[in-house]
């Protein structure tokens, strides 16, 4: 060898130390990766090179001895060796195309190699050169063509134009060690592979540390993007378009789109870049690749869309168009909220299973979003609601004519609208009082047991209130669903209407009153003339006084019903103890006759321990006996009537029952309005007034009681009336 | 039979067709068609009975014919009204003395059964029931229809007499109200179950130291009434 020019030894020196930099970055970087352990042997057997001839090239400057230089010989053959085969096996292992147990055969060429090397060195063969040289050309030119065969056939696969570079240099830099020692190249060979060495190194450092750092941490950042792009927010059609593209954008998918999940559906309801028509398509849970991702809960990842998935088309043309597919679900609080799905194209990028753990990051985000969107947005909307409704209702009840007040439990007053305001002389001062000193004795229910009873049990009392020469209706409520957390109380002014309602009845009684001195004597000449024409016989001269008698009767009946309910509602009542059993009997024996007549079964169900209650027994057995009439008269032949009563709370319940013809349910609400029955279908040709309800009503109303009636057309109707019932007497057995 | 009626009533038609049926009955009827004139014809024709009604134009109504009867004399009255709507409209009309009071419309043929029923209540309650009670406060002589209270002759209607003497024959026994509408009234009349309740209230009026706390005149709830005889030393003046 020859004294080496400065420049050689520069060089070489620089690559030695960058060398030594990169081996050092590598096995600190990761020593786990293949490619990293191979290019950190190839760079140790480089650097071996590198040094040893740098000391053969300073060793004739220290005149040192001759064994010293041997040594650096062969170091530097040594080196020579190993990097020969340590590129061969970097080289495999960059392409990928290593076979089965590379490590171990490129760890048996080495030590082949190397220590054979070593071994001519140390058994002082050192005279003979050639001999090693020769060895050094044999294993070159093994694993040199073998490099040279690898980026032939391979190099469409790596498609780096710099490493390829870098591989020839260094193999072509080896080769030129062996043109002619003599030539002093020997250095510019060196170099040469060093060089290529380095550009080696800078590419396996970009690729193995520096892109993937980059996309690290360029995965972060736009991870830390879309988190804030689709956290700030509040999950409107907007974000979700905007998850469905930033999902695009980091996976460099084709298409996106999210479906999320109602009632067992799920429908599309953001897309990116997929055909607007497919926005809303929907599927059933567990159909397609987003159903059944929603339904198993677990990510999904396809290849090829086409080849992979048998089943039902998540778009119309999917097979057609889609080639690797990802989907992952929405997933909040253990619930499927949606899938989000990735696309490729039949002609685009393949996804990798690493991409559907990205996606799934982005799906957990995704879902935190949408899942508080919704929430968000379903409480907007209810406070919303609310506070229109709150408007609403406060413009209402202060605009309203009507008194409101309401109390808290202890009948401390919580609001009063400026009408009762007015009408009770309040002001700020009384806010928060209670109503027993705020408000006049006549405002207030004459029990107030009785009101909490009655509101207890139904939900509302009533009662009239007399205030400044005024009537009011008094309607009291609970406040509070559950528990009773107070009262509002609405008062109507009726007076006018009490008025009305005066001057009617009393018109009604007049007019009947009026009617019935004619109806008298029309009546009773027409007695005297039937008597006069039944004695001479003449048949169509009693059929027509026959009929003027049924119609006069008939007149008659209606004016007496008027007046009877007159009676009632004007009447005085007697305050009997009535007996529901005694009642319930006495009604049925004076209505056994006319049930046989027509066929109709009366069947009376009176429970033993049936409370007795206080009222008008005279009255009161005057509506059972309507009801149970028109029960008779409603039903049908063989048809069976109920006459039920028992207790129901502190109340007694009279139940009467008919399988008869039913009402129509527009005129169910009727049925206690004066002389309605002329217009039920199915009821022309049954006789009647049409007032017995009326009366059967004023007798319970009378009484403090409520009546209702449930009746299905066609098969029957059943009246229920209510009467407060007497307190319990006590046992005296005991 | 030829017993003479008096029937007054302002309105031409019914007047006339209730006279007519009750002279188909054989009755001898007299018409009149205001409260004066009804008066006049009461004292000049002295019928055996009198249908009065009760509204009348004019200036004299029914109520106060009847009270005018009833001073003078026993008349058995029945009154008309086609006013009634309560139960206290017919009571007033009974207070007032009428013996029956029936509500407009009335059919002709109840009409005369009624009378007839009034006319047989009247000739019964002059029977040939003989008793005699005395315990030195109420003295009562059914035969001779004469009544003491307090050594004071009281004056009772027919009816009230009649209702008195059932509840006397049956003294200590419970009297249903049917029974008593039946026997004091007739059989037509079981159903008005006001008539007892409004005499019964009139005769304790008449022979109770204190009507409101009777003693014999007893009522049993919703049952009927009992006669109950008192010791002569509960006598107190």
């Amino acid at each position: 060898m020859l004294a080496e020019s400065p420049f050689a030894v520069v060089l070489n020196i620089l690559i030695v130390a960058l060398s030594m930099g990169f081996l050092i970055i590598v096995l600190w970087y990761d020593i786990h990766r293949r490619v990293n352990q191979f290019f950190a042997l190839f760079l140790t057997f480089m650097l071996l090179w590198n040094v040893g001839f740098l000391l053969s090239g300073i060793a004739p400057i220290l005149e040192s001895s001759t064994r010293f230089e041997s040594l650096t010989r062969g170091m530097t053959q040594a080196g020579f060796v190993g990097a020969s085969i340590g590129g061969w096996a970097l080289v495999t292992v960059i392409f990928g195309v290593q076979p089965r147990n590379f490590r171990r055969w490129t760890l048996f060429y080495i030590v082949l190699g190397v220590g054979f090397t070593i071994w001519l060195v140390l058994t002082d063969n050192l005279t003979d050169s050639s001999q090693i040289i020769s060895v050094s050309t044999f294993f070159f030119l093994i694993f040199g063509s073998l490099t040279l065969y690898v980026i032939w056939r391979y190099w469409r696969k790596l498609q780096s134009i710099a490493l390829i570079m870098g591989i020839l240099l260094f193999v072509g830099g080896q080769a030129g060690s062996f043109l002619n020692p003599q030539l002093g190249i020997t250095s510019l060979s060196v170099s040469v592979s060093s060089i290529g060495t380095l550009m080696i190194s800078f590419i396996v450092i970009q690729r193995e540390l520096i892109i993937p750092l980059l996309e690290r941490s360029k995965q972060l950042e736009s991870m830390h993007e879309v988190s804030v792009a689709i956290t700030s927010r509040i999950a409107t059609d907007a974000v979700l378009t905007e998850i469905a593209e930033r999902a695009a954008e980091w996976l460099g998918a084709d298409a996106t789109g999210i479906f999320l999940k109602h009632d067992n559906m799920l429908q599309l309801v953001a897309i990116h870049q997929l055909p607007d028509s497919s926005l809303h398509h929907q599927l059933k849970l567990g159909e397609g690749v987003a159903g059944l991702v929603a339904s198993t809960k677990e990510s999904k990842y396809l290849g090829n869309y086409r080849r992979d998935w048998l089943g039902i088309e998540d778009l119309p043309l999917a097979h057609e168009t889609f080639g690797s597919v990802i989907c992952v679900p929405l997933i909040y609080d253990n619930d499927v909220i949606g899938t989000l799905m990735a696309i490729a194209g039949l002609q685009g990028a393949l996804f990798e299973k690493t991409d559907m753990r990205l996606l799934e990051l982005l799906a957990a985000q995704a879902a935190v979003t949408i899942s508080y969107g919704n929430l968000f947005n379903t409480q907007k909307t209810l406070t919303d609601k609310l506070e229109s409704t709150n408007e609403q209702l406060s413009t209402v009840l202060r605009s309203t004519d009507n008194p409101v007040l309401a109390v808290d439990r202890n009948l401390n007053l919580i609001f009063t609208n400026p009408a009762a305001e007015e009408v009770f002389g309040l002001d700020t001062l009384h806010s928060r009082e209670n109503i027993r000193r705020a408000l006049p004795r006549a405002a207030l229910p004459l029990d107030y047991r009785d009101a909490l009873m009655t509101i207890r049990s139904r939900g509302a009392y009533r009662y009239e209130v007399e205030l400044d020469n005024k009537t009011y209706l008094c309607h009291v409520a609970n406040l509070g669903d559950e528990r009773i957390e107070g009262f509002v109380a609405v008062l109507n002014d009726v007076t006018e209407l009490k008025e009305l309602d005066r001057i009617k009845s009393e018109m009604v009684r007049m007019t009947s009153h009026d009617l019935k001195n004619p109806l008298q004597a029309a009546m009773s000449n027409l007695e005297l003339l039937r008597e006069d024409v039944e004695s001479i016989g003449d048949d169509e001269i009693i059929l027509s006084v026959t009929n003027i008698d049924q119609q006069l009767n008939r007149m008659y009946r209606i004016i007496d019903g008027i007046l009877d309910l007159e009676r009632v509602r004007l009447g005085s009542q007697s305050d009997d103890i009535c007996h529901p059993r005694q009642i319930v009997y006495e009604s049925i024996d004076e209505l056994n006759d006319m049930a046989t007549e027509k066929g109709v079964r009366l069947i009376p169900q009176v429970a033993d321990n049936v409370a007795n209650f206080m009222g008008d027994i005279d009255q009161f057995k005057r509506a059972i006996i309507n009801l149970i009439e028109n029960a008779i008269k409603f039903n049908k032949v063989g048809g069976e009537v109920g006459i039920k009563t028992q207790n129901r709370g502190h109340y007694v319940l009279f139940a009467i029952s008919d399988d008869g013809i039913g009402i129509p349910e527009h005129l169910v609400g009727k049925v206690f309005d004066r002389f309605y029955r002329a217009h039920q279908p199915g009821a022309e040709h049954i006789t009647g007034t049409g007032l017995g309800l009326s009366l059967v009503k004023a007798v319970v109303d009378s009484h403090n009681g409520h009546i209702r009636v449930e009746s299905q057309f066609g098969l029957g109707t059943t009246f229920y009336i209510t009467v407060p019932a007497m307190a319990r007497k006590i046992d005296v057995a005991s | 039979m030829n017993e003479k009626i008096l029937i007054v009533d302002d309105e031409l038609a019914i007047r006339e067709a209730l006279g007519r049926k009750l002279s188909r009955e054989g009755y001898e009827v007299v018409l009149a068609e205001d409260g004066a004139a009804g008066l006049r014809a009461f004292h000049s024709e002295r019928p055996a009975l009198v249908v009065l009604d009760i509204i009348m134009s004019g200036g004299m109504n029914g109520l106060t014919v009847c009270r005018r009867i009833r001073e003078l004399a026993d008349t058995p009255i029945m009154m008309l009204s086609a006013q009634a709507i309560t139960e206290d409209n017919v009571v007033e009309g009974l207070n007032a003395g009428a013996d029956e009071y029936l509500i407009k419309p009335v059919r002709l043929n109840e009409f005369a059964a009624r009378i007839s029923a009034l006319l047989r209540r009247i000739q019964l309650s002059t029977t040939d029931v003989e008793q005699i009670y005395d315990d030195g406060y109420l003295n009562v002589d059914l035969h001779r229809r004469q009544i003491y209270v307090d050594n004071k002759k009281i004056h009772l209607t027919p009816t009230e007499f009649k209702l008195l003497a059932v509840l006397m024959e049956n003294s200590g026994r419970v009297v249903p109200q049917r029974d008593l509408l039946e026997q004091v009234w007739g059989r037509e009349y079981v159903d008005d179950v006001y008539y007892p309740r409004v005499y019964i209230s009139q005769l304790r009026r008449k022979i109770e130291r204190d009507a409101a706390n009777p003693t014999y005149i007893l009522t049993e709830h919703r049952v009927g009434y009992r006669f109950e005889k008192q010791l002569p030393n509960s006598t107190l003046t």
